[in-house]
């Protein structure tokens, strides 16, 4: 049964409840119902079989009679899914519905435009994110506890905010892009929900790039364009954060593209057990060859099912590839946190994103598919420099010390520790021969801050990493 | 005097908590039945809204909310303040985050009525945990202790009878109190120390003649609230030892039973590996330090007998072994006791 306790405390506008009753266990629901709401003037009672209500009613009279503090209010009897033509006596605040209830029945009651839609059902039969699409316009307050595997409940919680109605904001930072844009608007804006904002930023551009949104802006009053000038990729997004009013925000480069469902999967999984973070899967497409490879990491039950485990989200700090745009992240998580770019950072600023989102995020969940396209091979891309500007891991890691440090929680000590280990080790790997010893000078005084010891590091490394990143250590630690 | 006409204060202890005072207080004018007062006191609130709402509230039901600010003194001393000012027969407690269900003193009514002809010193009622990440709503940890103490048997219940009230989650909250018995054992709230519940748990179980339970009604206990992750685990965790102190002392003046003294034994416990483990870098190592000199000046003996009828607390003998130790305690302030196991060390050592 639907846990209510507490959900109607101090609900003083609910005064007429329409009751779905398909099966016989609503008698429960009915039961409790009268129990705890005290001031509940009518109660309309929907359903298939006239028996059963009428048993229902039995049931209430009866258990009224021998119990005084139940409350029994004026009951009336309303033909099931003929709701439409049912001339209604007083305006129905809410509906209320258990689990066992057909989507169909749920859907006939929107006629009604309720204020509160309150119940509970099983994910794989009743499609709760279109139930929540097609009472968002008229409800005020959506309950649903979603039962999913292994009966964990999710629950939606929204609330319509009376000031603004976007529920996702999408930030794409624009530099010099114009090659890729089309491809990524038609990817992003074939999902046609109209509470989608897409917020380009362009940083000072100096191609047609600004054109071809305009262009897209006119067919498409979703699309935004913000100017501004420039400062990097880091001051884009952080713009573009700014300027966004969603519930959620998520983060598109523009010379990727996605699956054009990619933002429908994120956001209702999202909402359903309001989480703070949720990404998925991506692929990596080569441009030169198309070849497309899929990135398997963190997709497993674990995190597919939705976690509030501290550990299991800590561990995201580095099981997870850094990839700031694979995600959504609710906006009051970024905000009360204050999780943001840093402007002098100029480049690999979603590594600091992703460390300070996973250790700090209460609630996670993944979508295990592989719904993002990052495209690589492209000339002057970022990930492909083997220079001097790798040196920027440092300032980086300076910013978490602080940021991280301020928490003075071990556990997340040890994680940015490994998270120092895994860069510095990728870094290493690939960085040009001359820049090496002072990269590893470096690098030695920075897997030391934090009071970290080699002990502790090597048990660490050992525990979560494999053989290959401990050498590496060894050599960055007895390095001279 | 006036006000006697009604049953029960509830004193709300308020300090910078402008984002829950609201629903806290909206939970206590809208009750079910009207049969009770608020003293709300203002522990020198530094933040924007709490002083305003409080006040609006006081305003707003003259009647039934007294507010009073007062310099910043901490929690137990605002109980103290409040629970001088009594006049009803009860009282009750309730931190300014958490909020009561709408018939909590309509059922609390109830039963005391039910019970006309006792003397009712401690009711102990059934929080709920809202957990503010999920939205879920959880019963109390203790909730089927709980019920075994008070709805087997006896409804009455003193902890002469039944050692298991001992047992019991010590928050203050979760109670109703006569206000003689209070006063007759001139209790107040340790002040100045974090932790200001544990010692009165002891302190007033063992004096109460007569208990009763109401496992239908509660407060709501906020948990996992976003943006204050550093908010506790700070040195406010060093006072666990001295608030243990002051109980072990009390065990001894008064010359407790023994299952009483086992209840502190398995509390000091629970609760140093629950603090150890929330604690933060700074303050562990003085944490532990402060630990073991507690453990070591508890006679052996004591100890000892503990564990002689607990054979498969293993991970709590470990525990205090290690404690007891002057090396061993120093791994204590790098692992935590949660992640001390052999199943742990093992794996460590087969992935060296």
């Amino acid at each position: 049964m639907i846990s209510l306790s507490g959900y109607f405390d101090y609900k003083e506008d609910i005064k007429t409840i329409l009751v779905i009753a398909e099966h016989d266990n609503t008698c429960d629901l009915l039961l409790k119902l009268c129990t705890i709401k005290h001031d509940l003037k009518k109660l309309y009672l929907a359903g298939n079989s006239k028996k059963r209500l009428a048993k229902m009613v039995s049931v209430l009279k009866r258990t009224a009679e021998q119990n005084s503090s139940f409350h029994l209010p004026q009951i009336t009897l309303v033909p099931y899914l003929k709701t439409i033509e049912y001339s209604f006596e007083t305006p129905v605040d809410a509906v209320l519905f258990d689990s066992n209830v057909k989507r169909a029945a749920i859907l006939s009651t929107k006629s009604l435009k309720p204020a509160y839609l309150i119940g509970k059902l099983w994910r794989d039969y009743v499609p709760c994110f279109h139930l929540w699409e097609e009472f968002r316009p008229v409800c005020r307050h959506i309950h649903m506890e979603c039962i999913g595997k292994a009966n964990k409940i999710d629950v939606i919680d929204w609330n319509r905010n009376s000031r603004n109605e976007v529920e996702l904001s999408v930030v794409f930072p624009v530099y010099n892009v114009a090659k890729y844009l089309e491809q990524c608007i038609a990817s992003v804006t074939a999902w046609k929900a109209p509470y989608v904002e897409f917020l380009f930023v362009n940083d000072g551009s100096p191609d047609h790039s600004r054109e071809i949104i305009l262009e897209h802006a006119k067919s498409d009053p979703r699309i935004k364009l913000i100017d501004k000038e420039n400062g990097g990729c880091a001051s884009a997004r952080k713009r573009g954060m700014e300027e966004a009013k969603g519930r959620y925000i998520g983060f598109v480069d523009p010379d990727d593209f996605v699956e054009p469902s990619m933002f429908k999967k994120l956001f209702s999984r999202a909402l359903i057990g309001s989480y703070d973070v949720c990404y998925s899967g991506y692929n990596a497409f080569y441009e030169n060859s198309g070849k497309v490879e899929r990135m398997s990491d963190a997709l497993g039950d674990e995190y597919s099912q939705g976690t509030s485990d501290k550990l299991a989200i800590h561990k995201l700090m580095v099981y997870l590839r850094v990839a700031i745009w694979r995600g959504i992240y609710r906006r009051d998580f970024l905000m009360e946190n204050q999780i943001t770019f840093q402007e002098q950072i100029r480049r690999f600023d979603d590594l600091p994103f992703k460390v300070e989102v996973f250790a700090k995020a209460k609630s996670v969940v993944a979508v295990p598919e592989y719904l993002y396209y990052y495209r690589l091979e492209r000339p002057g891309q970022d990930v492909a420099c083997d220079d001097d500007r790798l040196f920027v891991h440092f300032d980086i890691f300076d910013h978490l010390n602080q940021e991280i440090g301020a928490l003075k929680d071990r556990k997340l000590l040890d994680f940015l520790q490994l998270s120092k280990v895994q860069t510095h080790c990728f870094t290493l790997q690939k960085i040009q021969k001359k820049f090496l010893k002072e990269y590893c000078e470096r690098a030695k005084e920075d897997l030391r801050a934090n009071e970290m010891s080699v002990f502790r590091t090597v048990l660490l490394i050992a525990k979560y990493f494999g053989r290959d990143n401990l050498k590496t250590y060894l050599k960055i630690m007895m390095s001279r | 005097m006036e006000g006697n006409n009604k049953l029960l204060t509830i004193i709300v202890p308020a300090y910078n908590v402008e984002k829950y005072v609201g629903q806290c207080l909206n939970s206590l004018v809208k009750q079910t039945v009207d049969n009770h007062k608020v003293i709300v006191v203002d522990d020198g609130s530094k933040d924007e809204h709490t002083s305003r709402i409080c006040r609006e509230f006081a305003e707003q039901y003259p009647e039934m909310i007294t507010y009073l600010r007062q310099e910043n003194k901490g929690l137990g001393a605002a109980r103290n303040t409040g629970l001088a000012l009594v006049d009803t027969e009860y009282v009750g407690f309730l931190d300014s985050d958490d909020w009561l269900t709408p018939n909590y003193v309509e059922r609390v009514t109830e039963e005391l009525e039910n019970f006309d002809s006792e003397q009712i010193d401690l009711i102990f009622t059934l929080p709920t945990i809202y957990d503010a990440v999920t939205q879920n709503t959880f019963d109390w940890y203790d909730k089927e202790l709980l019920n075994q103490i008070f709805f087997t048997e006896n409804r009455i219940v003193s902890a002469v009878e039944d050692k298991q009230i001992y047992y019991l989650e010590p928050n203050a909250c979760r109670r109703i109190y006569r206000t003689d018995f209070l006063r007759t054992h001139q209790f107040r709230f340790p002040e100045g120390v974090k932790w200001e519940d544990i010692f009165p748990h002891f302190y007033l179980a063992y004096h109460a003649s007569a208990c009763i339970g109401v496992n239908d009604v509660g407060f709501y206990y906020r948990t996992n609230t976003s943006g204050q992750i550093t908010a506790q685990s700070g040195k406010g965790r060093l006072d666990i030892v001295k608030v243990f102190r002051d109980v072990f002392r009390f065990a001894k003046e008064e010359n407790c039973d023994w299952e009483i003294v086992e209840a502190m034994i398995n509390m000091l416990n629970r609760y140093a590996k629950w603090c150890l483990d929330m604690s933060d870098l700074q303050t562990r190592p003085e944490l532990v330090k402060k630990l073991s000199d507690l453990y070591r000046s508890l006679p052996p003996e004591m100890l000892k007998r503990y564990f002689k009828t607990r054979r498969n607390y293993k991970k709590e003998r470990l525990f205090v072994w290690m404690m007891q130790k002057n090396r061993l305690r120093l791994l204590l302030c790098d692992y935590l006791p949660s992640e001390l196991s052999m199943n742990v060390v093992n794996r460590i050592r087969r992935a060296l």
